[in-house]
Parts: C-alpha cells; structure tokens; sequence
C-alpha cells in the first residue's frame, strides 16, 4: 500500500493535526519548534502508514513525544523558552494572569516525561490507560508522574500566593 | 492550597487558552508528501549504493591490507539500511506530487580519499582526489572509478538518458567512455551558484545505473 497514492493518509492528516500541534506545542513551548516536530512526526507516519493505517494516531502521538523529549534535550543549548514569553500572542487578551505567569510556566518547567502526561490526560482527555499506551509505560508510572507534576504546579502556585501576601503586607 | 480537581481544571483551561488560535498550515498535507517524496529518495539512494558496494567488499575481494598508507576506511551504514528501501514505490506513483525541474547533488563528497581503485583496500568505496571521483568495488567484485567534474553546459550531441527515478539526465558514449550529464539547479551548489551539470564519466562497460548511484535528486 502507498502512502502518495492514498487519501486515507491525507484525511488522516487534515483531521490530526490540529489536536497533534496544539499537543506539539505545549510540549515544546515553541511554535516553529511544534510545526517542525509534527511534519517529522507525519512523515514517521507515512513511511509506517501499511503498518499502522488501522491506529495512526497512537503513533503519530508517540513520535510526537519522542521528537519533542529530543528538542527538550537540545533546548539546553539555546535561551530559555516559555509558552508564556515566547508566543505572547497566542493566548486571547483576556487570559488569566495566573494561568499566563505561573501556571504554564510551570508547566513548561516540569521534565518532558511529567509535561507529557499533563497534556495527554487533561489536554488531549486521554485515560490512563490511554496515556500509558501513548507514553509506552504502566499505568502507575502515569498516575505517579501526574502525581508529582500536579504537586509542582501546586507548589508554584503557593509560591506565586506567597509572594502576593508579602506585597500586600508591605 | 488548591485540589487536584481545582488544579486539573486551572490547566485544561490553560492550556485551552494557549493554543486556542494553533492551526496548522494549509498546505500540510502537501508539505508532508513533499518531505516524505525527498526522505523516501534519499533512503533509495543509500539503501542501493553502499550496501551494495559492501556485499563485494564482503565476498574477500578488498578486504587485505589494513595497513596501506594514505588509506582511510569508508563508514559503511549498519546492514539494516538496505530493509528500508522494501517499500519503495514505483517511480508512477511519484507524479501525484509537483515536481521541480530536476537537479541533483554528489553523494560520497565527504568520505576519505584513498588511492584510485586500490588492489588491497580496507573499504569497499572511497573518494580519490586525482583524478577526482569516487571507487567503488561492485557486486561482481570489479573495481570500478566513476570521476566526477563539473561543466556549464552539456555538450550539443549528448543523449537524454531514460533511467528510473533519475529524470533529467543526458549522456555520451565515446571513446569508450560513458559520461553522464546530471543538472544542477541555480542556487542549491555553493560552488556554482549560477547552476550546470554534474559531470560523471565511466568506463562504457560500467552499467549507467552504476553512473548515477553516486547522484541524488536534490530538490
């Protein structure tokens, strides 16, 4: 079966990739890094299409986290980016500042494995078993690592309160 | 402190907003092809090529002699890379995708470069540097030196030359030697910015498709 001649393939990128670079780019924290990592992922795609037609997104999520943990690892050598410095015009005018100061920063802080698990379970809505299947581990390493990012983000935003209370009180 | 569910909701609402306004490009789809067309080509060319080239060195021909001077191993990919080539199309297929007027490049321009042909070779293709081209042992344990040159333009009485997957070659056939003209479009070789033809000449006994494993598509 070949992926060029097949509109399979096209409808299946027309329909994922809205979902696959809005996923790509809250794991990256990076536009042209999101657009990039989804063509590469399409392209894995197709060249595996005979094999996975029956389940493609499975796999085009897979690639696209693999990508992304190999940009996250390169990001060491450039400045630091955030969803919320980086891209300013992509959220509406009227975001909550606490969504756009600390929480996604935050977000953006947590290692690649935990941020993952974020945007699969209460981005994309996946399951747990869903997310372990995309991930390619136990249900418990999701649970626990949703866990500790959730008790992160938990701590930024009690940091960002306590902040807020010292300014009050001077 | 808030709640799992109070924290939960704070996120999808975030990351709601953030991507709210991510589409991708319209043209994706035809980026993709594109993109896969260009990978899928380059594996061809690869899975072809050296692998081939280390099947001769495999059958003893060009394996004596590690310790020749002026002589460097070539870097031969894992034997895994021929398996990705099972599922190259055929080149019919290839025409749903706009195609730009052929133009290609030098594979092999990196690799070390060891005397022309040598009889006791450690690697089982190389680079030479005079004259300049590239050896290579093939599957009937020959040495074969295909050079490589450069010219504006190609001669009035060469030939288009019909092999699949390589459209837009021509070539001659004189004096016992078989050259084959490759085009270079303008702007994709730093050397010659204005463009021209790759020029591959050969022994007339060498197969054409021999010629042209030493070239890719380049756009």
């Amino acid at each position: 079966m070949e992926v060029l001649g097949s509109s399979d393939f096209d409808e299946f990128v027309r329909e994922s990739s809205p979902g696959l670079l809005r996923a790509a780019y809250l794991l990256t924290g990076d536009l042209g890094h999101a657009e990039d990592v989804v063509q590469t992922a399409l392209i894995q795609v197709a060249r595996k299409w005979p094999r996975i037609r029956d389940e493609p997104t499975l796999y085009a999520r897979r690639a696209i986290i693999n990508l992304a943990k190999n940009r996250w690892r390169d990001r060491s050598r450039r400045p630091r980016e955030s969803i919320a410095t980086v891209e300013p015009g992509y959220a509406p005018p009227d975001t909550n500042v606490l969504l756009q100061q600390v929480l996604l920063p935050a977000v953006m802080n947590l290692p690649v494995r935990q941020r993952a698990v974020l945007v699969l379970r209460y981005f994309q809505d996946l399951s747990v078993e869903q997310t372990a299947a995309a991930l390619g581990c136990s249900t418990g390493t999701v649970k626990s690592q949703s866990h500790h990012a959730l008790n992160k983000l938990r701590e930024a935003l009690g940091e960002r309160a306590d902040l807020e209370e010292n300014d009050h009180a001077n | 402190m808030p709640t799992d569910d109070d924290l939960t909701t704070l996120l999808r609402r975030g990351f709601a907003q953030a991507t709210a306004d991510l589409d991708p490009a319209p043209d994706l789809v035809h980026v993709v092809r594109r993109r896969h067309l260009s990978a899928r080509r380059r594996r061809r060319v690869v899975a072809v090529a050296v692998p081939a080239a280390a099947l001769a060195a495999g059958t003893g021909f060009a394996l004596a002699g590690r310790n020749v001077p002026n002589h460097t191993p070539v870097a031969v990919p894992p034997p895994s890379a021929p398996t990705t080539s099972v599922a190259a199309p055929r080149t019919t297929q290839v025409t749903s995708v706009p195609m730009k007027p052929a133009s290609y490049k030098v594979v092999l321009k990196d690799h070390s470069a060891p005397p022309n042909c040598p009889a006791n070779a450690t690697a089982p293709v190389g680079k030479s540097e005079n004259p300049a081209g590239v050896w290579y042992w093939t599957e009937n344990g020959t040495c074969v030196f295909i050079g490589v040159s450069w010219a504006d333009t190609k001669p009035p009485n060469a030939a288009p030359v019909q092999i699949d997957g390589y459209p837009g070659l021509y070539g001659t056939l004189e004096n016992g030697v078989r050259t084959i003209y490759a085009p270079v479009a303008p702007g994709t070789n730093d050397f010659h910015p204005r463009g021209g033809w790759v020029v591959l000449t050969v022994s007339a006994n060498a197969p054409r498709e021999l010629v042209v494993r030493l070239i890719v598509p380049a756009n």
